[in-house]
């Protein structure tokens, strides 16, 4: 691999429009309309403000942690009543990033709870009122050959200095909304992603993320979200698989008057310069850039499992599909609960194409699907369904849990206001057997 | 997964847009539809090919050598047929002289239809309700090169769709296999052999035979039924032409100027912008707790009044925090909700939506919010409920990009009703999908 780098932050990108008017035919080549054409795709990927992993009430009107009038903490030889600080794992999602994009996080709480401290032996004590919450992220490059991580990035919660024991909660009307605490968990990324080439040109294009939401103590979180933010994109000189950044450089020459693969022949290649490189760039940007379509986590939060690792799967013994929230639920139709795929946005010309081939009447998109799952006894099957005719099975083979993966189509909506696309997640289980889900991830594409 | 540039082989040196015919499309090598006169009609090519096939009794073919269905890692065959548990026979037969080359489809008494390559069963499906009685079943045998492969013997994914046109039944099956060895042979549609081997016994209606994958999706909406195209008010831009990235084409050539490369790379970039768009909010909610008038009013710390409002009242369960990238404009929202009256008469219930700059008391805060009232008895264990609301909403932001989510709940918003008591609301998902509305007249807007 080659020392030297390609470099292009993504932020801050203000490029000029770009529209095929201004590189008419019959007009003199201009090299101002080419280059906004260059510049503006970088633009692409530095829109990305994807929601990859959330976690908060989720529709609970009570929170997981208990309430300060539960008992006193100090219950020597008593049970636990209040969370310790062991973490637990409330949300886990894969995705492939964006393209020079690493995370934030965004956290909206009101004033921790009471938290125990296990002495062992079964004694508990008063170990104060506050929460923690943290998100883990693992890369994976896209060759699959190099990893870092979990790399940890956590935000502290005071008490909310109520009750006995100081993590009281609120009681008066709308008070929860009244107290509402936010604060940004900022640079989710590996240490050294920003300041060291050798990693960021790693993980800059086609990386596989990993991101968990865990718990200590007693934070009580109203929502978060997880999103990626750009960041830069690096490359090393000599790359020349698939890049989503042209990269333009500013202080070279105009392009020359014909196309070309590279442009100056120095000390290394310069592969960016000529229109090869424009023409892989928009191919993979059109290939590869694309929604998250949606996360699932078993984590519930009314469930008030404060002193569990990580919540109860989503199970089942039935050997015909169950909606994975609700066994009385078995078919797909477009009236029921479910999730959206919203990627009106990213069709494809060879699925999709509105004059030829699905003529604006229905939208198609490639999915991989990621279940965070296990089976015993006999294998069990997860269904990720968005249409009568288009769905996504995952084999859940008889082994330890993992996370199985398959890619398929999923129908769309044909345009964002299109009501239209509802997603259903089914699962069942073989002969005697049991399936148990934790966690489900859909993301656009086949993956590189 | 082939390389950027290896994606221009999904079109053929020959194809174009036809533009006149339907269903022949840029990768359609034959297409034969049955106008009345059975297989004197099927076997004239309506592709963009317009090479007529020979025809026997109950079949139609090409005689070896049939180059343009030599395919080896993606091809899609849709047969329109009618049939009962009795028919037997073949859909069609690329017929090599050597078996491993062959690839076909197969139906079998009762109704099971089999993909063959390289002599081996790749798929099988029965026919959804196959039964004594002849039925209409459009049958869809697609491959593509496996994005999952990890060697030779799963290099390439097929699907296998058959859909009972009568019934609406649908079934499919989904394998993974070898990639079929190269080799020309004749091409018979409807039997095994150009003199008629192993005929398929039902009626045929139509065939066509492409080099690309095709969804089951678009099957059905040329096939099966009919569908019409849902109407929008915002902007879908989307990619309209693949690019011919492959230096075969010659576009980086000595004696080429930039102007074609550049335009479609314009074009593309353009259509490129809002790709990375996803849901601000996708939920189907964990926690479906049921809410009452009398929880709605009760004092609740989790529960407060809608900014600048006194009947709707705003859940913190469902309050959400999420980026709105630069490249959007507005929301379509949509809630699930449950509405039953567990005594009496449907009470009206109003749904709303808020997109929040700030939280409700902030300094900076605006708000754009839609309504729907439903007035619905949604029955236990019939239905569970339905998507409401279903509008667009301006997105409010606070410098940072972020907007703050919300949904309210109001029982009886025009005090229409005297069993509010009664009135049982769950609410079980919502979404919220980003979009751009063009401005309508003023200075054109860039995305």
């Amino acid at each position: 691999m080659s020392d030297e780098y390609k470099v292009r932050k993504l932020r801050d990108l203000d490029p000029p429009a770009a529209t095929p008017t201004t590189l008419r035919a019959n007009s003199l080549m201009r090299w101002s309309p080419l280059r906004a054409v260059l510049e503006q795709q970088d633009h692409v990927p530095a829109t990305s403000r994807r929601k990859v992993a959330e976690y908060g009430l989720n529709g609970s009107n009570t929170w997981h942690v208990p309430d300060d009038t539960t008992g006193d903490p100090n219950n020597a030889g008593g049970a636990q009543l209040y969370p310790d600080d062991m973490w637990r794992l409330v949300e886990r999602q894969v995705f492939t990033l964006t393209p020079g994009c690493m995370l934030e996080g965004h956290v909206l709480y009101v004033g921790a709870g009471t938290v125990q401290k296990d002495t062992g032996g079964g004694f508990f004590i008063h170990d104060g009122a506050w929460g923690e919450v943290r998100v883990g992220l693992t890369l994976t490059s896209a060759d699959g050959l190099s990893t870092t991580g979990p790399h940890y990035f956590s935000l502290l919660m005071p008490g909310s200095g109520k009750g006995d024991y100081g993590g009281g909660e609120n009681e008066g009307g709308g008070e929860d909304w009244i107290t509402l605490q936010e604060k940004l968990i900022k640079s989710i990324q590996p240490d050294d992603f920003a300041t060291d080439a050798t990693v960021s040109s790693v993980y800059s294009e086609g990386a596989v993320a990993e991101v968990t939401i865990e718990l200590s103590g007693a934070p009580r979180i109203a929502h978060m979200a997880v999103y990626e933010m750009p960041l830069v994109h690096v490359q090393a000189h000599d790359a020349s698989d698939e890049q989503s950044v042209h990269a333009l450089p500013a202080g070279l020459a105009p392009l020359t008057s014909r196309p070309v693969e590279k442009g100056v022949d120095g000390v290394y290649a310069e592969p960016r310069f000529g229109t090869t490189r424009m023409m892989n760039v928009a191919a993979t940007q059109a290939e590869h850039l694309g929604p998250i379509i949606l996360g699932i986590s078993c984590w519930e939060e009314d469930a008030g499992l404060f002193d569990q690792a990580e919540g109860d799967p989503f199970t089942t013994t039935s050997t015909t599909f169950d909606d994975l929230y609700d066994s009385t639920n078995s078919t797909w139709t477009a009236d029921n609960p479910g999730h959206i795929v919203a990627a009106s946005h990213a069709q494809l010309h060879r699925l999709c194409d509105e004059n030829m081939i699905l003529r604006g009447e229905a939208a198609v998109i490639p999915v991989t699907v990621r279940v965070d799952a296990q089976a015993s006894v006999t294998a069990g099957v997860v269904r990720v369904q968005s249409s009568p005719y288009e769905w996504v099975d995952v084999a859940i083979p008889v082994a330890a849990r993992s996370d199985y993966t398959a890619v398929g189509y999923l129908y769309s909506q044909v345009h964002a206001d299109h009501a239209a696309a509802n997603v259903q997640v089914f699962f069942k289980a073989g002969a005697a057997g049991t399936t148990d889900v934790y966690y489900v991830s859909v993301e656009f594409g086949h993956g590189r | 997964v082939p390389g950027w540039g290896a994606w221009a082989a999904l079109w053929g040196a020959e194809s174009y847009q036809q533009g006149y015919e339907p269903l022949a499309k840029q990768d359609t090598l034959y297409l034969g539809v049955d106008g009345g006169g059975g297989i004197t009609d099927l076997a004239v090519d309506l592709s963009q090919y317009d090479d007529d096939q020979a025809t026997g009794a109950t079949w139609h073919f090409e005689a070896a050598p049939a180059t343009r269905f030599n395919l080896t890692t993606e091809w899609c065959g849709e047969f329109d047929v009618d049939c009962n548990d009795t028919d037997t026979g073949r859909f069609f037969t690329y017929d090599c002289a050597t078996a491993a080359s062959d690839y076909y489809l197969n139906l079998a008494a009762g109704g099971v239809v089999t993909a063959v390559l390289n002599s081996t069963t790749v798929a099988t499906l029965t026919l959804p309700g196959i039964a004594v009685g002849d039925q209409q079943y459009v049958v869809q045998w697609s491959v593509q090169p496996n994005p999952l492969t990890t060697g030779a013997a799963n290099a390439l994914r097929s699907e296998l769709c058959a859909w009972n046109v009568d019934t609406g039944a649908f079934d499919k099956a989904v394998a993974t296999h070898v990639v079929r060895p190269a080799e020309t042979g004749a091409m018979n549609i409807w039997a095994a052999r150009t003199t008629g081997t192993t005929p398929f016994t039902g009626v045929p209606h139509a065939v066509r035979f492409g080099e690309r994958f095709h969804s089951a999706s678009e099957a059905y909406v040329d096939f099966v039924a009919s569908v019409s195209e849902p109407s929008t008010v915002i902007d879908t831009t989307c990619e309209h032409e693949s690019l011919p990235a492959d230096t075969t084409t010659g576009i980086h050539g000595r004696d080429n100027f930039h102007g074609p490369a550049a335009l479609w790379a314009a074009d593309k970039v353009n259509r490129l912008e809002r790709r990375l768009l996803s849901p601000l909010y996708n939920k189907r909610f964990r926690d479906t707790p049921t809410w009452t008038d009398a929880l709605l009013s009760a004092t609740d710390a989790k529960v407060r009044a809608a900014p600048n409002e006194t009947q709707y009242r705003m859940v913190l369960g469902w309050l959400q925090v999420a980026p709105a990238p630069e490249t959007c404009s507005h929301l379509w929202v949509r809630c699930h909700v449950f509405s039953r009256a567990g005594a009496g008469a449907a009470v009206p219930v109003g749904v709303r939506f808020y997109s929040m700059s700030a939280l409700p008391g902030e300094l900076g805060f605006q708000e754009a919010h839609v309504t729907e009232v439903v007035t619905r008895d949604d029955e236990v264990g019939v239905t569970f409920g339905q998507w409401d609301v279903e509008s667009l909403v301006p997105i409010k932001r606070n410098a940072d990009g972020k907007t703050y989510l919300a949904i309210a709940l109001c029982v009886d918003p025009e005090s229409a009703s005297a069993n509010d008591a009664n009135s049982q609301i769950i609410v079980y998902g919502c979404h919220a999908v980003p979009c751009f509305k063009p401005v309508q007249g003023g200075f054109p807007v860039a995305p």
